[in-house]
């Protein structure tokens, strides 16, 4: 496996290859860090270049502007608010208070170094475990998908620093809301009011960019017109964080990455599940839970590993198994096929150099992208030193014609408007965003694998507890139920100090 | 009776309801070959039953914190009108001048309106950023990302 390794360090350091690569990143960390316009809208927008080039010049060039956006999306997501992709909104829960903070600069650096790690991580995993975790992927029948999804989910409400019971709600709610569009088994359109373009249901960003950007934008107009600032103390605005501050995020990022490369593998939502996840984790693990929400670092080194070594062990699923999990990884398995490499069990043996190739540009990438960006940090949150009245309106646009260009149409700009106002609303009476896109995400995936898994059965629901592996999936999330419902009944007669909380949307 | 959960119980009562009876418009199938209809209503009537649990259990720290805080609602209305008309005007406006006028209109009224919602800005101040944005759309969206929105159409 050594042997593997240094044939792709050999192929990602040809000269050719380190500048697709590095033109890649560029052009994708400008292009990310204009919200809305995530990996997708880059690589789709950019496919078409990379038709002349040679097959592992076009995949490490599409990779490099895979994390390149990812790494912008962070940014926009730490200082605005404003999720470009759906593993990003966990990114925002902690990311921007932290901003607020003024501590925005060492968030984005934290975000970095932990995506940095995690990619480590993924790569040394993958290098061990490969052919294994092809096997495990097979492991995995409709059964076990919806119990990990049902966990998932369960471990999602926890995000919310309010009420876990709302949680579980916003969570319902947002599978409703991924119930609406065309039905996959029997191609009812469901929920459609008589639209036609909500067929297609509700387009992911526009839901994204509605829940955190124009409820962040009607929530701050309550202080409008006295003045504010993003930002407080814009004094102590360092990019490097403090001394203790690496050495205590360390074991948040190893959680983060055991997690991302673990559910990286499974096809659909690996990475976004992936950092929901490890976010629970690192609030269960934390000493100050209650931190959780209002700027905790861990929020931000745990989820972005997690989401970053999942998208290294998420080319498992997609170059052996020719399934793609996300579109991200569905548009790398078209690039490849253009160039006529077909996926398969195959892959890994018969073009080793770039399998491996493309795992050490991904390592190779993030650490161009900590070089690039280290210096450019300081200039992003300087932006935040711009007074919000002249922020905000720009955002607007930002949000408008983001979610315009999904899909070229002003219909998902009134959706992303619905969302918002209907966002807000909700987050004001404690339904808290992160939990209702986790739900929205999972909600068709979690259906299908629901009404699989019952077909198989032939309507015998036990299915999900009688087999091992989603058994053990159900006893957790029955415990973590359990846990919910005894917190909730028990009376609490002591009186709850108000506290001053920045992050109240 | 006017407290916190009960509202937000409210309103996951009206979207449970509402699911439940619309799903009852599709098949509903069985168990082992479920129709289009079968998963929302159940998702419906979940929700219908969580309504419940957040009005009859214990308030939550939250909760008590939002009743502790609560404001008439004709304060909130009163302070928040400006700023809300602007912002959420702005973006209807840019949808429909969007579709009509192009996006070089619809931007500049987007920014221009949205900008208004805070006093502080002057109708100068709020008229010079648009022009930057719209700058700044053309040369980084149009050109730049090559987004199929004309920068003007006519009807």
């Amino acid at each position: 496996m050594i042997d593997n390794l240094i044939l792709g360090f050999q192929t990602a350091f040809s000269l050719h290859n380190l500048m697709y690569a590095f033109v890649g990143v560029v052009l994708g960390n400008l292009i990310g860090v204009l919200p809305g316009i995530g990996a997708l809208a880059a690589i789709s927008m950019l496919l078409p270049i990379t038709y002349g080039l040679d097959p592992t010049g076009a995949l490490l060039m599409l990779a490099g502007l895979y994390y390149g956006t990812s790494f912008g999306g962070a940014t926009t997501s730490i200082l605005l608010n404003l999720p470009g992709t759906a593993s990003h909104a966990v990114v925002c829960v902690d990311g921007n208070p932290l901003a607020r903070q003024g501590r925005g600069g060492q968030a984005i650096f934290m975000a970095m170094f932990a995506s940095f790690l995690g990619v480590c991580v993924g790569i040394v995993l993958m290098m061990f475990f490969s052919p294994m975790l092809v096997d495990v992927a097979f492991l995995f029948g409709p059964t076990e998908y919806f119990a990990l999804m049902l966990m998932g989910l369960l471990a999602a409400s926890t995000l919310t620093s309010g009420s876990p019971l709302k949680g579980i709600a916003s969570v319902v709610v947002g599978l409703i809301f991924g119930v609406v569009g065309t039905d996959v088994n029997s191609g009812v359109a469901r929920f459609d009011f008589g639209i036609p373009e909500l067929q297609d249901g509700i387009a992911l960003v526009a839901l994204a960019m509605g829940l955190f950007g124009i409820t962040d934008v009607l929530a701050n107009a309550a202080n409008l017109g006295e003045g504010t600032l993003l930002t407080k103390g814009i004094g102590g605005q360092s990019v490097r964080p403090g001394k203790g501050e690496i050495r205590k995020a360390m074991p948040s990022i190893a959680r983060g990455s055991v997690i991302g490369s673990a559910l990286g593998i499974l096809p659909g939502a690996g990475g976004t599940m992936a950092s929901f996840m490890s976010y629970a984790t690192e609030k269960k693990a934390s000493r100050t839970p209650e931190l959780f929400g209002r700027g905790a670092m861990e929020g931000v080194s745990g989820p972005e590993s997690a989401n970053s070594s999942a998208a290294i062990t998420a080319f498992i699923p997609t170059l052996t198994l020719g399934i793609p999990g996300d579109a991200v990884m569905a548009l790398m398995l078209g690039a490849l096929m253009i160039h006529n490499i077909t996926p398969g069990p195959q892959l890994m043996v018969e073009y080793p150099a770039m399998f491996w190739g493309l795992l050490v540009s991904f390592w190779l990438g993030n650490l161009m992208l900590m070089v690039l960006n280290i210096p450019l940090i300081g200039m992003w949150v300087k932006l935040l030193s711009v007074p919000y009245r002249l922020i905000y309106p720009t955002v607007l646009f930002l949000i408008a014609i983001g979610v315009y260009s999904t899909n070229n149409n002003v219909f998902d700009v009134g959706v992303v408007l619905f969302v918002g106002v209907f966002g807000y609303l909700s987050a004001s009476l404690g339904f808290q965003p992160a939990p209702l896109l986790m739900g929205f995400i999972l909600g068709p995936m979690m259906e299908e694998n629901f009404r699989r898994a019952l077909l198989l059965s032939r309507g015998d629901a036990f299915i999900f507890f009688e087999r091992p592996l989603s058994g053990s999936f159900m006893a957790i999330t029955i415990l973590m139920l359990t846990t919910v419902a005894y917190k909730r009944l028990r009376n609490r007669p002591k009186p709850i100090a108000v506290q001053e909380d920045p992050a109240s949307v | 009776m006017h407290k916190h959960k009960y509202y937000a119980a409210g309103l996951m009562l009206l979207i449970g309801m509402a699911t439940a009876l619309g799903s009852l418009e599709y098949g509903m199938g069985t168990l082992a070959r479920m129709g289009p209809g079968y998963f929302p209503l159940l998702l419906g009537i979940l929700l219908v039953f969580i309504s419940i649990l957040i009005a009859v259990t214990p308030d939550s720290p939250d909760e008590i914190r939002a009743d502790a805080e609560r404001e008439p609602f004709r304060a909130i209305a009163r302070r928040r009108l400006r700023p809300w008309t602007a912002t959420v005007g702005g973006v209807i406006a840019f949808i429909v001048i969007g579709k009509y006028g192009g996006l070089v209109p619809a931007t500049f009224v987007l920014i221009f309106m949205s900008a208004l919602g805070d006093p502080k800005n002057s109708v100068k101040a709020s008229f010079w950023l648009a022009i930057g944005v719209v700058a700044f759309a053309i040369a980084a969206f149009h050109y730049g990302l090559q987004l199929q929105f004309p920068l003007f159409s006519w009807g």
